[in-house]
């Protein structure tokens, strides 16, 4: 977007909204709002009818202690653009309170309940405003600045009284749904099936309490905050530079995205110069760590509808990327590599060799996987046709990657709001058609091609340009400049965002991590909505899902 | 080249990146070796001729087949699966998982144990059948790892479970886990049919 | 071809011989005693090296090696998880329906025993030929449904009874093609027997081509073998314990020993399977005769062939995946009914044409 039409935008919504209503302009280009609370739903209304913003990106909140204000983030997006809105709604924090951006954005329905659960912002008129991390019952909201949030005292478990504490959510509350029942019969011909959160699919600590009409779905409420370990907010106690590691683990199958994102954004607010050696070794990880999420993916769609092999043949390649990572930076799977400007070391020698026997093998290797996975019919019988997302739903319920992409809406950071050096890089980003799992399945393998020639163009520049630093000049003490920053890169998973709040000091004052997965997991319910449970394990398997990332 | 590889022992030894083997194979033999003995010293430890005959078959049984309950908190839970998988198979030693608690020997503790799920692990832990054991995977489990001072997450599982091994790393490598399940099968060794309690 | 009928069933030479030196009931009971503990060792023994099997296939299959450590070559293995299995704690739940959860892996083994005893292993060995052996093998085969579904509701657990309620979909639906395909061989052989459909299938064609039927039925005994793994719950029809949809499925709740019956009883059935289709379409025990020891070489050649069936068994687990619940019904109404119902066609044309020519 360029500076001409923001400004000229600005000068638009200044006209529109007198009273209640400031427009600023940061020097990164993103226009801001700042609302008075009445107004914001107003705000928001008119931004996504006539403004065309009409995703709700990111909603969260920051705790201003001093000034005695919680601020509401609202990040606005148009896709196509693509253009970015920031509204920000400053509350009283003796009392904070603004209504509830559900009516214009479904999406904002679980973001607002993790605003609620962490800063307890009241979203009046919210459906169902409940703690959504935490459990019912828990004293304070822990991202609150003056919450004794650290040092809690052990837990008093008793481990050999066999007596059992229920901390979870009480008993569940599906909503009735009738269009789905087959004869109008009055008597209860359903009954409640709780998947998770031990459960072999559901890919980690994830809930789902299913109703089920025999093998039909009726309805499903997902239950999450089992892996919820307040991450953002042990961050804010580390340094700047400490927190790479703890962005490894949110999602935990893609390290070196996740650390990419969280650079950038440090960079970005610190305003520090990247080499351009490093920038480029960072492509290479990032596409490289995309190649074996998405290896990860396309196994777990075999593991979850049954087939063992191909689960296994994915891991063989699986390992030799790890094998790589392991020699650029020790570690396998959480690799902590990259630094603030820059990444920790340089590949060290016989890397590149190695790379390149990799991506040699590797298209034999996808032709295995298509002919034992892709081709076989049952496979295909069991993802096609099956779930449909319509391009709305995913507008609906802000839904990014590559789920967003199989409905053929054509929106990839990569692309369409080019970072790091992304443009200088030729590739396509491949679209579905029906929004089924089986798009959800084939954009993950298309997607593979594509970011292994992506690595493959950085090893040529990579060799083109031979040795230099990889290290810009970062000091050790590192003290952003007070401000906020905000970067979003495409993580094999879908937008990974990062929201930086600076106050000048060694630690981030706010940590906020856009979670893709998060988002796109409340439109769920929606999209099983009358499938089979077998369907269910399969469009699940189709969201990818890392609870690391969706809790935190 | 230069590969780090400060927290494993084992993996010193070959160089993982260039002949990507599984853990080395007298490595195996030498904890199996280890096992023997300790279970042999406990024969003529205990002098019961009766027993302890019936304790080397019933315990040697018992550590050949571990089957874990599948089941993963957060990321050690990749490296489990990693260890199940291909390279490193722990099929090998008889490791299988089973989907139900109530069939599996073995709870592999893999990753951050929250508050929340604190409970349902309990619960998770009553439903397996005895003898069963617990594998602390990782220092998210053994004490809150890098989450220790949040607000949410369990100081360690043994706040909640009595834990027979602890895997030390973030994450432990699977060769690590291994190691782990070495140990296991050791420990196992050396119980006696006579004296083993419900627990 | 008649020495060889003589000796059809075991029965009458055992009594007989038994009488010899002891009162009637006696012998009766004894070989009673005999073939109900011969059974048992022989499923015993199938199941302890099938599973080991099934590991080891299934290890290479994956890029793997499969259990190693415990034994040579990991061979004691299965016998190990045995050993373990009898020590587990057996947990009966609260709140299960205890008859039912009980009695459940019983009869789910008491039926595939069953189905042992009308196998023809080999020209003289085989427990009891029914004049209705194959009937006696369709009502057991299903039979073993009762207690896939009584598992599943006894638990008291939701996984189960979805686990069993697919089970009973998946047995009932199946049954019909199967005894469908079953028929052509049937009426090929003239005789429900298993011994006489055997022999039937003696003597060679135009010198090479063994008379097996699965030359005259190569779709009735596809058709079998689909519905055979569908009976037993093998990929692509594992629904009942569907590992990643419904936990374990009917046996989600039980423990130990009577987990193991389970798994006994699914891997004993599978083999059952690959034997039926053996005797009905590949000849059973028929194959070359050498002069040593020629009495055991039928039994080698039953159990080489229903063993490379089992094989493919685990072939298939090992690289296809598993149908959806609805899907499974719109296979077996839809395409197999038709088909096996087009097989009996086929083979009562076969049947005149072989009288026709052989007069």
């Amino acid at each position: 977007m360029k500076t001409k039409d923001v400004e000229k935008k600005k000068a638009a919504l200044s006209k529109r909204f007198t009273e209640g209503v400031t427009f600023e302009l940061p020097k990164d280009g993103v226009l801001e709002a700042v609302v008075t609370p009445p107004q914001v739903v107003e705000v928001l209304r008119t931004l996504k009818e006539e403004y065309d913003f009409h995703q709700l990106h990111d909603l969260t909140a920051v705790d201003y202690i001093k000034d005695n204000r919680i601020t509401v983030v609202y990040r606005l997006m148009n896709l196509e653009k693509p253009d970015m809105m920031v509204v920000k709604a400053p509350l009283d924090r003796s009392q904070p309170e603004v209504a509830t951006a559900t009516d214009v954005y479904p999406a904002a329905n679980w973001l607002e309940r993790e605003v609620y659960d962490y800063f307890g912002v009241k979203f009046t008129g919210h459906p169902n405003l409940t703690r959504i991390m935490m459990w019912e019952g828990f004293e304070g909201h822990p991202f609150r600045k003056d919450f004794a949030a650290f040092d809690q005292p052990p837990p008093d478990y008793d481990p050999f009284e066999t007596s059992y504490v229920d901390l979870t959510e009480g008993p569940l509350q599906l909503t009735e749904i009738s269009g789905n029942r087959r004869n109008g019969n009055a008597a209860p011909r359903t009954f409640i099936l709780n998947f998770g959160p031990q459960h072999p699919s559901t890919h980690g600590v994830f809930r789902a309490a299913v109703e089920l009409d025999g093998e039909t779905i009726v309805d499903l409420k997902p239950v999450i905050g089992y892996l919820h370990r307040g991450l953002e907010k042990v961050v804010e106690k580390r340094t700047w530079a400490q927190a790479v590691p703890y962005t490894d683990r949110t999602d935990y199958l893609a390290a070196m995205n996740n650390n990419h994102v969280y650079v950038l954004a440090v960079e970005k607010l610190a305003g520090i110069e990247v080499p351009l050696r490093a920038e480029l070794i960072r492509v290479l990880m990032t596409e490289l760590n995309r190649v074996h999420s998405h290896l990860m993916a396309i196994g777990c769609f075999a593991l979850d509808t049954g087939a063992m092999a191909p689960f296994l043949y994915v891991w063989r390649e699986r390992e030799t990327i790890y094998d790589l990572f392991e020699m650029v930076c020790g570690g396998r799977l959480l690799t902590t590599y990259f630094r603030i400007g820059g990444v920790a070391r340089d590949l060290p020698e016989g890397f590149l060799p190695r790379l390149k026997k990799f991506l040699k093998e590797m298209p034999g290797h996808i032709e295995q996987y298509n002919n034992i996975l892709s081709g076989n019919e049952i496979f295909q019988m069991r993802l096609k046709k099956v779930a449909h997302l319509t391009k709305e739903m995913a507008l609906k319920y802000s839904i990014t990657g590559p789920m967003l992409r199989a409905t053929g809406i054509n929106y990839d950071v990569r692309k369409n709001d080019p970072y790091s050096l992304y443009d200088q890089f030729d590739f396509k980003v491949p679209l579905g058609k029906n929004g089924d799992a089986w798009d959800f399945y084939w954009l993950r393998v298309l997607e593979v091609w594509q970011s292994l020639k992506i690595v493959q163009q950085a090893v040529k520049l990579l060799e083109e340009t031979g040795p230099g630093p990889v290290m810009g000049k970062v000091s050790k003490a590192l003290k952003p400049p007070p401000g906020e920053a905000y970067v979003h890169i495409e993580s094999p998973k879908g937008d990974l965002g990062c929201y930086l709040v600076s106050d000048g000091g060694p630690n981030p004052y706010r940590f906020r991590w856009r979670p893709p997965l998060f988002i796109n997991l409340q439109s769920l319910a929606e999209v099983v909505r009358g499938w089979k449970i077998a369907d269910f394990i399969a469009i699940f398997a189709g969201y990818d899902a890392v609870m690391g990332e969706v809790d935190r | 080249m230069e590969v780090d590889r400060s927290v494993e022992k084992t993996a010193e030894k070959t160089d993982a990146a260039q002949t990507p083997v599984p853990g080395p194979v007298f490595c195996v033999q030498d904890h199996i070796q280890r096992e023997n003995q300790a279970a042999l010293k406990r024969m003529t430890v205990q002098r019961n001729v009766l027993i302890a005959p019936l304790d080397l078959v019933f315990n040697w049984a018992r550590k050949s087949s571990i089957w874990p309950v599948t089941f993963g908190l957060a990321c050690c839970a990749i490296e489990m699966m990693a260890g199940s998988l291909a390279r490193y198979d722990l099929d090998r030693f008889g490791v299988f998982f089973r989907t139900s608690p109530r069939q599996a020997d073995l709870m592999i503790v893999a990753g951050t144990l929250t508050k929340k799920m604190a409970p349902t692990i309990k619960r998770l832990y009553e439903q397996m059948s005895s003898p069963r054991y617990v594998l602390a995977m990782g220092s998210c489990a053994i004490s809150g790892g890098p989450f220790r001072d949040s607000y949410s997450v369990v100081m360690g599982v043994d706040e909640v479970l009595p834990v027979d091994v602890y895997v030390s790393g973030c994450p432990p490598r699977p060769e690590a886990l291994i190691e782990g399940i070495l140990r296991l099968r050791e420990k196992i060794m050396t119980e006696s049919w006579q004296v083993r309690k419900r627990v | 071809m008649l020495d060889v009928a003589q000796g059809l069933n075991a029965y009458p030479a055992v009594v007989d011989w038994l009488n010899g030196f002891m009162p009637n009931w006696l012998a009766e009971g004894l070989y009673r005693v005999g073939a109900g503990l011969l059974i048992l060792t022989l499923i015993a023994t199938l199941a302890l090296v099938l599973i080991y099997m099934l590991r080891k296939v299934l290890g290479h299959m994956h890029c793997r090696l499969g259990p190693r450590v415990t034994g040579p070559f990991g061979l004691l293995q299965t016998a190990a998880d045995a050993l373990k299995l009898m020590q587990k704690e057996d947990i009966i739940p609260a709140n299960v329906d205890r008859f039912l959860y009980i009695l459940a892996p019983y009869l789910t083994f008491f039926s595939c025993g069953m189905i042992f005893m009308v196998l023809p292993l080999s020209p003289t060995w085989i427990l009891n030929d029914l004049e209705v052996g194959v009937l006696f093998f369709v009502a057991f085969g299903s039979l073993a449904s009762f207690g896939l579904l009584m598992g599943g509701f006894g638990s008291n657990n939701k996984y189960s009874l979805v686990g069993g309620m697919r089970s009973v979909a998946q047995v009932v639906s199946y049954e019909v093609p199967m005894v469908l395909a079953l028929l052509g061989a049937v009426m090929l052989a003239g005789s429900l027997s298993t011994q006489q459909i055997v022999v039937a299938q003696e003597g060679l064609w135009l010198g090479f081509i063994p008379k097996w039927f699965i030359f005259l039925q190569p779709l009735g005994f596809v058709i079998y073998f689909l519905c055979g793994l569908a009976e037993t719950g093998q990929t692509p029809f594992d629904l009942p314990e569907g590992e990643s949809e419904i936990v374990a499925g009917y046996n989600t709740e039980y423990s130990g020993m009577r987990f193991a019956l389970f798994m006994l009883a699914e891997f004993a059935n599978a083999f059952a399977i690959s034997a039926m289709a053996t005797t009905l379409f590949l000849g059973g025990w028929h194959g070359p005769v050498f002069s040593f020891l020629p009495w055991l070489w039928p039994f080698v050649w039953f159990m080489v062939k229903a063993m490379a069936l089992t094989f493919c068994m685990m072939w298939v687990r090992g690289t296809w995946l598993r149908f959806r619940i609805d899907q499974m019904m719109d296979f077996a109404w839809k395409i197999l009914v038709p088909l096996s119902l087009l097989n009996i066609f086929i083979s009562a044309g076969e049947v005149a044409v072989i009288r026709w020519i052989g007069g």
